[in-house]
């Protein structure tokens, strides 16, 4: 059987899947599509997330990404991070960075298993702010220095919008 | 008997899989996850699969492939694949 038959089937699971773990946000994004801000009351308890993550530990889902919301705000954020990489499930977050402290930074580095997205709308605080809200641009400036002292390299993804074209050669 | 080739990998040496890699057996072989390198790999056939899992417990690759049942007439596409996945760090000198 060719391969390209084989792969019409499918395969046994998800090689990663998104999860948006809550839709509470410290921001309120002009572009938002999340229905986000507030926390969503029937979001998934932490046994239940927690439940989850074993049935994607048992199907081999390789990791999750994780996103929101901000997902960094729920106060389990760490313990379901460090119960999914426990259980051999990566996890890639999304983040506008209020939570990555300096300690948060050093533990995320000594993990082989997480990787950070930090979340820009503009190179500059002018552009990026009247996206994101005032101080935003601030907020996620420090946490990349932080991942940064703390020995976690790190690279650019970006996508363009009319609003940033003309100003990718700030970046 | 094949020597090393261009890439330094070697049939005649123990392997063993990389430990940050998960092995994910599917219908048309395996997925290989690597968590240090992110990166993903396909086993496009079984006994390939089934090679890899013998690695550590054989003495050389080359035994792995016999105890797996490759014939030595397949042994050159089948030291490719495991080239190619000791370049990409999947597997290790053991």
């Amino acid at each position: 059987m060719r391969l390209v038959d084989q792969f019409e089937r499918g395969l046994d699971a998800p090689i990663c899947l998104t999860w948006e773990l809550t839709y509470a946000c410290n921001l309120a994004c002009a572009h938002c599509l999340s229905s986000s801000g507030r926390r969503d009351p029937r979001e998934l308890s932490t046994v239940e997330a927690k439940a989850v993550v074993d049935e994607l530990a048992r199907m081999q889902v390789f990791y999750v990404n994780i996103g929101g919301g901000e997902p960094t705000v729920r106060p389990d954020f760490w313990e379901l991070v460090d119960y999914a990489t426990a259980h051999r499930v990566g996890v890639k977050f999304s983040t506008n960075g209020v939570r990555i402290t300096p300690e948060v930074a050093a533990r995320l580095a000594a993990s082989d298993y997480v990787d950070v997205q930090i979340s820009l709308d503009g190179a500059t605080a002018e552009v990026n702010d009247a996206v994101r809200g005032v101080g935003s641009y601030a907020t996620a400036l420090r946490a990349m220095d932080n991942l940064h002292k703390a020995g976690i390299p790190g690279g650019f993804g970006f996508f363009f919008s009319d609003q940033q074209f003309c100003r990718v050669g700030g970046l | 008997m094949p020597a090393a080739g261009p890439t330094g990998f070697d049939l005649e040496r123990r392997y063993a899989l990389h430990p940050q890699v998960a092995v994910r057996p599917e219908p048309f072989g395996a997925l290989l996850y690597h968590f240090g390198t992110r990166r993903l790999s396909f086993l496009k056939d079984p006994r390939l699969l089934e090679v890899v899992r013998r690695l550590a417990d054989a003495p050389t690759a080359h035994a792995a492939c016999t105890a797996a049942g490759v014939s030595e007439a397949e042994l050159d596409r089948f030291a490719r694949a495991l080239a190619t996945l000791a370049e990409t760090d999947m597997l290790e000198v053991a």
